[in-house]
Protein backbone atom coordinates (compact mmCIF):
# COMPACT_ATOMS: atom_id res chain seq x y z
CA UNK A 1 0.00 0.00 0.00
CA UNK A 2 1.13 3.28 -0.74
CA UNK A 3 1.99 5.83 1.89
CA UNK A 4 0.40 9.10 0.21
CA UNK A 5 2.30 12.46 0.97
CA UNK A 6 -0.68 14.22 -1.26
CA UNK A 7 -2.64 16.35 0.59
CA UNK A 8 -3.91 18.68 -2.16
CA UNK A 9 -4.93 17.98 -5.36
CA UNK A 10 -5.23 21.01 -8.40
CA UNK A 11 -7.08 20.59 -11.47
CA UNK A 12 -7.27 22.66 -14.15
CA UNK A 13 -10.70 22.97 -14.86
CA UNK A 14 -11.46 23.71 -18.40
CA UNK A 15 -11.69 19.75 -19.81
CA UNK A 16 -11.10 17.92 -16.56
CA UNK A 17 -13.57 19.27 -14.15
CA UNK A 18 -16.03 21.71 -16.55
CA UNK A 19 -16.78 22.47 -20.45
CA UNK A 20 -13.72 23.92 -21.58
CA UNK A 21 -14.40 27.38 -22.82
CA UNK A 22 -14.44 26.52 -26.69
CA UNK A 23 -16.63 23.75 -26.72
CA UNK A 24 -19.12 26.20 -24.06
CA UNK A 25 -18.55 29.08 -27.00
CA UNK A 26 -19.77 26.71 -29.74
CA UNK A 27 -22.36 25.14 -28.01
CA UNK A 28 -23.70 28.90 -27.69
CA UNK A 29 -23.42 29.96 -30.96
CA UNK A 30 -23.92 26.86 -33.17
CA UNK A 31 -26.07 24.62 -31.34
CA UNK A 32 -26.55 21.20 -32.70
CA UNK A 33 -23.44 22.14 -35.45
CA UNK A 34 -20.39 19.97 -34.88
CA UNK A 35 -16.99 21.98 -35.72
CA UNK A 36 -14.83 21.31 -38.70
CA UNK A 37 -11.07 20.65 -37.52
CA UNK A 38 -10.16 23.88 -39.04
CA UNK A 39 -12.83 25.59 -36.30
CA UNK A 40 -11.80 23.21 -34.04
CA UNK A 41 -8.05 24.69 -33.60
CA UNK A 42 -9.70 28.29 -34.73
CA UNK A 43 -11.57 27.57 -31.09
CA UNK A 44 -8.67 25.98 -29.34
CA UNK A 45 -6.51 29.75 -30.04
CA UNK A 46 -8.91 31.62 -29.07
CA UNK A 47 -8.76 29.74 -25.76
CA UNK A 48 -5.32 30.29 -25.42
CA UNK A 49 -5.56 34.02 -25.84
CA UNK A 50 -8.51 33.85 -23.17
CA UNK A 51 -6.14 31.84 -20.63
CA UNK A 52 -2.88 33.61 -21.42
CA UNK A 53 -5.07 37.11 -21.23
CA UNK A 54 -4.46 38.35 -24.45
CA UNK A 55 -8.28 38.27 -25.52
CA UNK A 56 -10.96 39.91 -23.53
CA UNK A 57 -13.97 37.74 -22.85
CA UNK A 58 -15.76 40.38 -25.44
CA UNK A 59 -13.14 39.28 -27.81
CA UNK A 60 -13.13 35.54 -27.22
CA UNK A 61 -16.72 35.84 -27.32
CA UNK A 62 -16.90 37.97 -30.69
CA UNK A 63 -14.59 35.27 -32.49
CA UNK A 64 -16.66 32.22 -31.52
CA UNK A 65 -19.34 34.21 -33.71
CA UNK A 66 -17.19 35.02 -36.28
CA UNK A 67 -16.67 31.63 -36.56
CA UNK A 68 -20.41 30.53 -36.75
CA UNK A 69 -21.12 32.54 -38.89
CA UNK A 70 -23.06 33.93 -36.15
CA UNK A 71 -23.63 38.18 -35.55
CA UNK A 72 -25.30 38.18 -31.87
CA UNK A 73 -26.87 41.41 -30.18
CA UNK A 74 -23.28 42.86 -27.83
CA UNK A 75 -23.17 41.00 -24.84
CA UNK A 76 -25.36 38.14 -25.84
CA UNK A 77 -23.00 35.12 -25.92
CA UNK A 78 -21.47 36.60 -22.69
CA UNK A 79 -24.53 36.19 -20.71
CA UNK A 80 -25.21 32.66 -23.17
CA UNK A 81 -21.88 31.23 -22.96
CA UNK A 82 -21.36 30.17 -18.80
CA UNK A 83 -24.85 28.83 -19.37
CA UNK A 84 -23.16 26.09 -21.49
CA UNK A 85 -20.24 25.61 -19.12
CA UNK A 86 -21.15 22.42 -17.29
CA UNK A 87 -19.66 19.77 -14.77
CA UNK A 88 -17.67 16.53 -16.80
CA UNK A 89 -20.41 13.84 -16.14
CA UNK A 90 -18.65 11.50 -13.44
CA UNK A 91 -16.57 14.49 -11.68
CA UNK A 92 -18.75 15.30 -9.39
CA UNK A 93 -18.50 12.07 -7.58
CA UNK A 94 -15.28 12.14 -7.93
CA UNK A 95 -14.76 15.40 -6.03
CA UNK A 96 -17.12 14.22 -3.73
CA UNK A 97 -14.85 10.98 -2.69
CA UNK A 98 -11.53 13.07 -2.32
CA UNK A 99 -13.74 15.89 -0.31
CA UNK A 100 -14.12 12.79 2.31
CA UNK A 101 -10.89 12.34 2.31
CA UNK A 102 -10.47 14.93 3.43
CA UNK A 103 -8.02 16.07 0.47
CA UNK A 104 -7.84 19.95 0.07
CA UNK A 105 -8.90 20.70 -3.64
CA UNK A 106 -8.38 23.79 -5.97
CA UNK A 107 -9.51 24.84 -9.44
CA UNK A 108 -6.87 26.73 -12.45
CA UNK A 109 -8.86 27.69 -15.13
CA UNK A 110 -8.15 29.61 -18.96
CA UNK A 111 -11.75 31.37 -18.72
CA UNK A 112 -12.64 34.45 -17.12
CA UNK A 113 -13.47 34.16 -12.94
CA UNK A 114 -17.14 35.28 -13.58
CA UNK A 115 -18.02 32.75 -15.69
CA UNK A 116 -16.16 29.73 -13.56
CA UNK A 117 -17.63 30.92 -10.68
CA UNK A 118 -21.18 31.10 -11.99
CA UNK A 119 -21.08 27.69 -13.45
CA UNK A 120 -19.59 26.34 -9.95
CA UNK A 121 -22.76 27.59 -8.17
CA UNK A 122 -24.57 26.97 -10.68
CA UNK A 123 -23.87 23.35 -11.04
CA UNK A 124 -23.39 22.45 -7.56
CA UNK A 125 -19.30 22.29 -7.86
CA UNK A 126 -18.96 25.37 -5.71
CA UNK A 127 -19.44 22.91 -3.03
CA UNK A 128 -16.44 21.02 -3.19
CA UNK A 129 -14.42 24.05 -5.17
CA UNK A 130 -14.92 27.32 -2.94
CA UNK A 131 -14.31 31.10 -4.57
CA UNK A 132 -11.23 31.28 -2.56
CA UNK A 133 -9.80 28.49 -3.94
CA UNK A 134 -10.42 29.25 -8.00
CA UNK A 135 -7.15 30.66 -9.82
CA UNK A 136 -7.47 32.50 -13.02
CA UNK A 137 -4.59 31.96 -15.61
CA UNK A 138 -5.13 35.24 -17.01
CA UNK A 139 -4.95 36.89 -14.30
CA UNK A 140 -1.25 35.80 -13.92
CA UNK A 141 -0.64 35.98 -18.32
CA UNK A 142 -1.20 32.30 -18.90
CA UNK A 143 -0.49 29.10 -17.32
CA UNK A 144 3.28 29.07 -16.84
CA UNK A 145 3.33 32.30 -14.55
CA UNK A 146 0.03 31.07 -12.90
CA UNK A 147 1.63 27.68 -11.96
CA UNK A 148 5.22 29.91 -10.70
CA UNK A 149 2.69 32.37 -8.64
CA UNK A 150 1.44 29.70 -6.95
CA UNK A 151 4.57 27.98 -6.04
CA UNK A 152 5.71 31.73 -5.12
CA UNK A 153 2.84 32.27 -2.70
CA UNK A 154 3.02 28.33 -0.94
CA UNK A 155 -0.47 27.76 -2.80
CA UNK A 156 0.91 24.76 -4.32
CA UNK A 157 3.89 22.69 -2.81
CA UNK A 158 5.42 20.69 -4.38
CA UNK A 159 5.47 16.75 -2.58
CA UNK A 160 2.31 18.08 -1.41
CA UNK A 161 0.12 19.41 -4.04
CA UNK A 162 -1.11 16.95 -7.29
CA UNK A 163 -1.72 18.78 -10.65
CA UNK A 164 -4.38 17.28 -12.47
CA UNK A 165 -4.84 18.21 -16.32
CA UNK A 166 -5.99 16.87 -19.38
CA UNK A 167 -3.30 18.82 -21.20
CA UNK A 168 0.52 16.89 -21.36
CA UNK A 169 2.43 20.16 -22.16
CA UNK A 170 0.75 21.30 -18.80
CA UNK A 171 1.67 18.48 -16.63
CA UNK A 172 4.89 18.28 -17.89
CA UNK A 173 5.48 22.06 -16.92
CA UNK A 174 4.19 21.21 -13.61
CA UNK A 175 6.96 18.39 -13.69
CA UNK A 176 9.83 20.66 -14.34
CA UNK A 177 8.65 22.93 -11.43
CA UNK A 178 8.86 19.62 -9.00
CA UNK A 179 5.42 19.35 -8.93
CA UNK A 180 3.69 15.80 -9.28
CA UNK A 181 1.38 15.83 -12.28
CA UNK A 182 -1.72 13.31 -13.75
CA UNK A 183 -2.77 13.15 -16.80
CA UNK A 184 -6.74 13.31 -16.82
CA UNK A 185 -8.31 11.39 -20.00
CA UNK A 186 -11.76 10.80 -18.12
CA UNK A 187 -13.17 10.09 -14.44
CA UNK A 188 -12.58 6.71 -14.71
CA UNK A 189 -9.07 6.35 -16.01
CA UNK A 190 -8.61 9.32 -13.28
CA UNK A 191 -10.17 7.36 -10.53
CA UNK A 192 -7.35 4.34 -11.49
CA UNK A 193 -4.70 6.37 -11.23
CA UNK A 194 -5.87 8.13 -7.90
CA UNK A 195 -5.60 4.44 -6.69
CA UNK A 196 -2.06 3.96 -7.85
CA UNK A 197 -1.47 7.61 -6.04
CA UNK A 198 -2.60 6.09 -2.81
CA UNK A 199 -5.17 9.02 -2.83
CA UNK A 200 -8.45 6.14 -2.89
CA UNK A 201 -9.07 2.60 -2.02
CA UNK A 202 -7.46 0.71 -5.32
CA UNK A 203 -9.80 -1.44 -7.28
CA UNK A 204 -7.02 -2.41 -9.48
CA UNK A 205 -4.70 -3.57 -7.02
CA UNK A 206 -5.05 -7.22 -7.69
CA UNK A 207 -4.50 -7.18 -11.24
CA UNK A 208 -1.14 -7.68 -12.56
CA UNK A 209 0.92 -4.75 -13.79
CA UNK A 210 3.51 -4.49 -16.17
CA UNK B 1 -15.65 -6.88 -42.11
CA UNK B 2 -13.79 -3.39 -42.34
CA UNK B 3 -15.26 -0.31 -40.43
CA UNK B 4 -12.63 2.86 -40.76
CA UNK B 5 -12.83 6.19 -39.03
CA UNK B 6 -10.73 9.20 -38.90
CA UNK B 7 -9.92 10.81 -35.58
CA UNK B 8 -9.29 14.52 -35.46
CA UNK B 9 -6.66 15.89 -32.79
CA UNK B 10 -6.29 19.52 -32.07
CA UNK B 11 -2.43 19.67 -31.38
CA UNK B 12 -0.47 21.79 -29.69
CA UNK B 13 2.58 20.16 -31.12
CA UNK B 14 5.95 19.99 -29.48
CA UNK B 15 5.06 17.35 -27.56
CA UNK B 16 1.76 17.11 -27.22
CA UNK B 17 0.14 13.40 -26.52
CA UNK B 18 -2.83 12.05 -26.79
CA UNK B 19 -4.78 9.46 -25.27
CA UNK B 20 -7.15 7.49 -27.98
CA UNK B 21 -7.65 4.45 -26.13
CA UNK B 22 -11.58 5.14 -25.86
CA UNK B 23 -11.94 6.58 -29.16
CA UNK B 24 -10.44 3.08 -30.35
CA UNK B 25 -12.52 0.75 -28.29
CA UNK B 26 -15.67 2.82 -29.32
CA UNK B 27 -14.72 2.32 -33.19
CA UNK B 28 -14.70 -1.35 -31.97
CA UNK B 29 -18.00 -1.36 -30.97
CA UNK B 30 -19.41 0.26 -33.90
CA UNK B 31 -17.81 -1.85 -36.10
CA UNK B 32 -19.64 -4.93 -34.16
CA UNK B 33 -16.72 -7.20 -34.62
CA UNK B 34 -16.11 -9.82 -31.58
CA UNK B 35 -12.81 -10.92 -33.00
CA UNK B 36 -9.94 -9.21 -35.08
CA UNK B 37 -8.04 -6.57 -34.38
CA UNK B 38 -7.48 -2.16 -34.63
CA UNK B 39 -5.05 -0.85 -36.31
CA UNK B 40 -4.61 3.15 -35.35
CA UNK B 41 -2.22 5.02 -37.24
CA UNK B 42 -0.62 8.42 -37.27
CA UNK B 43 -0.80 10.23 -41.18
CA UNK B 44 1.69 12.44 -40.69
CA UNK B 45 5.91 12.55 -40.05
CA UNK B 46 6.25 14.22 -36.97
CA UNK B 47 4.45 12.43 -34.80
CA UNK B 48 4.17 8.56 -33.07
CA UNK B 49 1.47 5.85 -31.66
CA UNK B 50 2.28 3.99 -28.12
CA UNK B 51 1.12 1.63 -26.30
CA UNK B 52 2.06 2.86 -22.59
CA UNK B 53 1.05 3.71 -19.65
CA UNK B 54 -0.48 7.33 -20.06
CA UNK B 55 1.43 9.04 -17.45
CA UNK B 56 2.66 12.13 -16.79
CA UNK B 57 5.87 10.89 -15.20
CA UNK B 58 6.15 8.98 -18.36
CA UNK B 59 5.94 11.63 -20.85
CA UNK B 60 8.15 13.79 -19.45
CA UNK B 61 10.97 10.83 -19.04
CA UNK B 62 10.16 10.32 -22.73
CA UNK B 63 10.49 13.45 -24.01
CA UNK B 64 13.89 13.80 -22.17
CA UNK B 65 15.22 10.20 -23.25
CA UNK B 66 14.17 11.77 -26.79
CA UNK B 67 15.98 14.78 -26.12
CA UNK B 68 19.27 13.21 -25.35
CA UNK B 69 19.01 11.19 -28.63
CA UNK B 70 17.71 14.05 -31.07
CA UNK B 71 17.96 17.50 -29.59
CA UNK B 72 15.57 19.81 -30.70
CA UNK B 73 18.45 22.54 -31.27
CA UNK B 74 20.87 20.38 -33.43
CA UNK B 75 22.13 21.24 -36.47
CA UNK B 76 19.92 18.55 -39.09
CA UNK B 77 20.62 18.62 -42.49
CA UNK B 78 16.51 18.64 -43.15
CA UNK B 79 16.51 22.11 -42.35
CA UNK B 80 18.69 23.20 -44.97
CA UNK B 81 16.10 23.24 -47.19
CA UNK B 82 14.77 26.39 -45.26
CA UNK B 83 11.04 25.02 -45.49
CA UNK B 84 10.38 24.23 -42.27
CA UNK B 85 12.47 23.26 -38.79
CA UNK B 86 11.41 20.51 -37.29
CA UNK B 87 14.04 17.98 -38.07
CA UNK B 88 14.00 16.38 -34.51
CA UNK B 89 10.73 15.61 -34.77
CA UNK B 90 11.06 13.73 -37.99
CA UNK B 91 14.31 11.61 -36.49
CA UNK B 92 12.50 11.02 -33.67
CA UNK B 93 9.68 9.70 -35.86
CA UNK B 94 11.82 7.29 -37.68
CA UNK B 95 13.26 6.19 -34.71
CA UNK B 96 9.01 4.98 -33.47
CA UNK B 97 6.02 3.85 -34.99
CA UNK B 98 3.63 5.41 -36.22
CA UNK B 99 0.76 2.80 -36.07
CA UNK B 100 -0.10 0.23 -33.31
CA UNK B 101 -2.00 -3.19 -34.18
CA UNK B 102 -4.37 -3.85 -30.84
CA UNK B 103 -6.42 -7.35 -30.85
CA UNK B 104 -9.57 -7.33 -30.45
CA UNK B 105 -11.08 -10.13 -27.92
CA UNK B 106 -15.00 -10.80 -26.99
CA UNK B 107 -15.88 -7.75 -28.95
CA UNK B 108 -12.83 -4.98 -26.88
CA UNK B 109 -9.41 -4.01 -26.92
CA UNK B 110 -7.23 -6.76 -25.85
CA UNK B 111 -4.94 -3.85 -23.62
CA UNK B 112 -3.88 -4.77 -20.74
CA UNK B 113 -5.32 -2.62 -17.49
CA UNK B 114 -2.17 0.13 -18.23
CA UNK B 115 -2.07 0.03 -21.42
CA UNK B 116 -3.22 2.89 -23.05
CA UNK B 117 -3.36 3.88 -27.01
CA UNK B 118 -1.50 7.09 -26.92
CA UNK B 119 -0.50 9.80 -29.77
CA UNK B 120 2.20 12.14 -29.75
CA UNK B 121 2.21 15.21 -32.12
CA UNK B 122 5.96 16.35 -31.48
CA UNK B 123 6.01 18.80 -34.51
CA UNK B 124 7.13 22.26 -33.17
CA UNK B 125 4.11 23.87 -34.42
CA UNK B 126 0.08 23.67 -33.52
CA UNK B 127 -2.37 22.18 -36.43
CA UNK B 128 -5.35 19.32 -36.27
CA UNK B 129 -3.87 15.98 -36.49
CA UNK B 130 -5.28 12.98 -38.23
CA UNK B 131 -5.23 9.48 -36.99
CA UNK B 132 -6.91 6.67 -38.93
CA UNK B 133 -8.33 3.56 -37.21
CA UNK B 134 -8.98 0.98 -38.89
CA UNK B 135 -11.07 -2.11 -37.54
CA UNK B 136 -11.01 -5.64 -38.88
CA UNK B 137 -12.46 -8.83 -38.44
CA UNK B 138 -15.91 -10.80 -37.54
Amino acid sequence: MTVCRINHLVFWADGVVVTPAGQAAWGAVAPGRRPDAKTRLALHHLEQGLADGTLSPEEFCKGAGDLAGVSLPKGDLMEKLPEQIAPIPGMPEVLEELTCRRLALSLASGVPRQWLISALQRSGLARWLPEDQVWIAADWGGFPPLLDALLERGQVVPGRSLWVDDHSLRTSEALRRGVDSAVFVHPRQFTRDLGLWGLVPFAGASLARG
Amino acid sequence: MIHTETLTLISDGRFHAFNVTEEVRAAVRTAGIRAGSALVFYRHTTGAVMIVEHEAGMLLDLEEVLEQITPVARDYKHHLRGVDFNGAAHVRTALMNVSVTVPVLDGDLAVGTYQDIVVLDMDPEPRPRTVIVQVMGE
